[in-house]
């Protein structure tokens, strides 16, 4: 029992960064298609076509961040709670990472037909990067009460 | 999570299609391009876009006779392994047949329940069982297959075909709704291209030049009896 907690503390621990490096990686894939689709078909504005489909890179720095605030010797006393916040902030920082891609694809689609919408076209994206933070900070605060030895 | 998004790349490299049909002076893009950025579709996508265009566009059809078309592209239509892809041509092959049904019956053709209609879909039986009346008694399903068969009536090609484009027009605007990125959207974008394509041809001083030109062909060979005489 205590060696599946052990490992289950680890899994917790490392999760926030894995799950959110996956989310980034999908998430800046679709937004990068659709910036270089839209640089295909458009003559000016490609630097902030990139900048937009770079958005869902944040969710592995959060990732990053409780990763390190999460880390500590497992043990018996905080392994569960160590795998209950990494794992479910992990799991939300990649849904958000994947989703906000999409946002970001369809806001670049939606910009390049109409460049006066720019800036309101992100504003989903910008929604959906809220609950990361969100997310992240939650995920710092809770984290303070796990025992650290 | 992101299989809809497979062509994101291939469908924002594509410019907007307009929201109206009729306002196009113009193809948003070229068929030589269209055909360039589709080379991103995986084998197996641009197989069943093939198909797809086969089975609904004149220029990539060959002259046979009915009942040869319509068994060849029953067995088509099956290879297309989507079922909402399957429909869409479906759609199209039913309302191209029920405006068979009207031209002919316009031309005096009188089919019996015995008599042998070929064409696509669920309709032929009504077709059938009601030729003699205006609509094939399709008419509350089918609301615009009166106006179509008025404008048959009073030899008014042009109306005919532009309610014709309007309604697939909207019928695919309708589809597109929830396909954004994926393979379906890239279907309907070039769907979408053959009426714009087809509506921005339109053009009467070239039509008839072009008239023209065919019956000069025709005509080259021909020696009129009073000429001889002369």
């Amino acid at each position: 029992m205590a060696e599946l907690l052990g490992i289950l503390g680890w899994i917790g621990i490392y999760a926030p960064m894995a799950l959110g490096a996956m989310g980034s990686i999908a998430g800046c894939s679709i937004g990068g298609q659709a910036a270089v689709g839209a640089m295909l078909d458009t003559e000016t504005g490609y630097g902030r076509y990139i900048g937009v489909s770079a958005m869902p890179s944040s969710q592995v720095i959060f990732g990053i961040v409780v990763m390190f605030t999460l880390n500590r010797p497992v043990n018996i006393d905080n392994a569960a709670g160590l795998f209950a916040v990494g794992v479910l902030s992990g799991l939300a920082l990649m849904l958000s990472a994947v989703y906000q891609g999409q946002c970001c694809a369809a806001a670049i689609h939606a910009a390049k037909a109409k460049p006066e919408i720019f800036g309101l076209s992100i504003v989903p994206a910008a929604i959906v990067e809220g609950f990361a933070v969100f997310t992240f900070i939650f995920a710092l605060v809770i984290s303070g009460g796990i025992p650290k030895v | 999570m992101t299989a809809g998004f497979k062509y994101t790349l291939l469908l924002t490299s594509l410019p907007v299609q307009p929201a109206e049909l009729f306002s196009s002076r113009l193809p948003v893009i070229s068929r030589i391009q269209l055909d360039k950025r589709l080379t991103l579709l995986d084998a197996e996508d641009a197989a069943d876009l093939a198909r797809i265009e086969g089975l609904l566009h004149w220029s990539k059809m060959s002259e046979r006779d009915d009942a040869t078309i319509i068994n060849a592209g029953e067995r088509e239509l099956a290879l297309v392994r989507s079922a909402f892809l399957r429909d869409i041509v479906a759609w199209r092959l039913e309302l191209r047949t029920l405006l068979t049904a009207l031209r002919r019956r316009h031309a005096g053709e009188h089919i019996t329940p015995a008599d042998p209609f070929y064409g696509f879909g669920r309709h032929l039986r009504f077709i059938h069982r009601y030729w003699h009346k205006a609509d094939f008694g399709l008419g509350n399903s089918l609301p615009w297959i009166k106006q179509a068969q008025q404008f048959i009536a009073e030899n008014n090609p042009m109306a005919l075909d532009r309610l014709m484009l309007e309604l697939n027009w909207k019928h695919y605007a309708r589809l597109s709704r929830g396909h954004y990125f994926d393979f379906p959207a890239v279907v309907l974008y070039v769907l979408r291209w053959y009426l714009i394509n087809r509506w921005v041809s339109y053009d009467k001083d070239r039509a008839l030049l072009r008239f023209n030109e065919l019956i000069n062909a025709e005509m080259a060979d021909v020696r009129l009896e009073f000429e001889g005489k002369a």
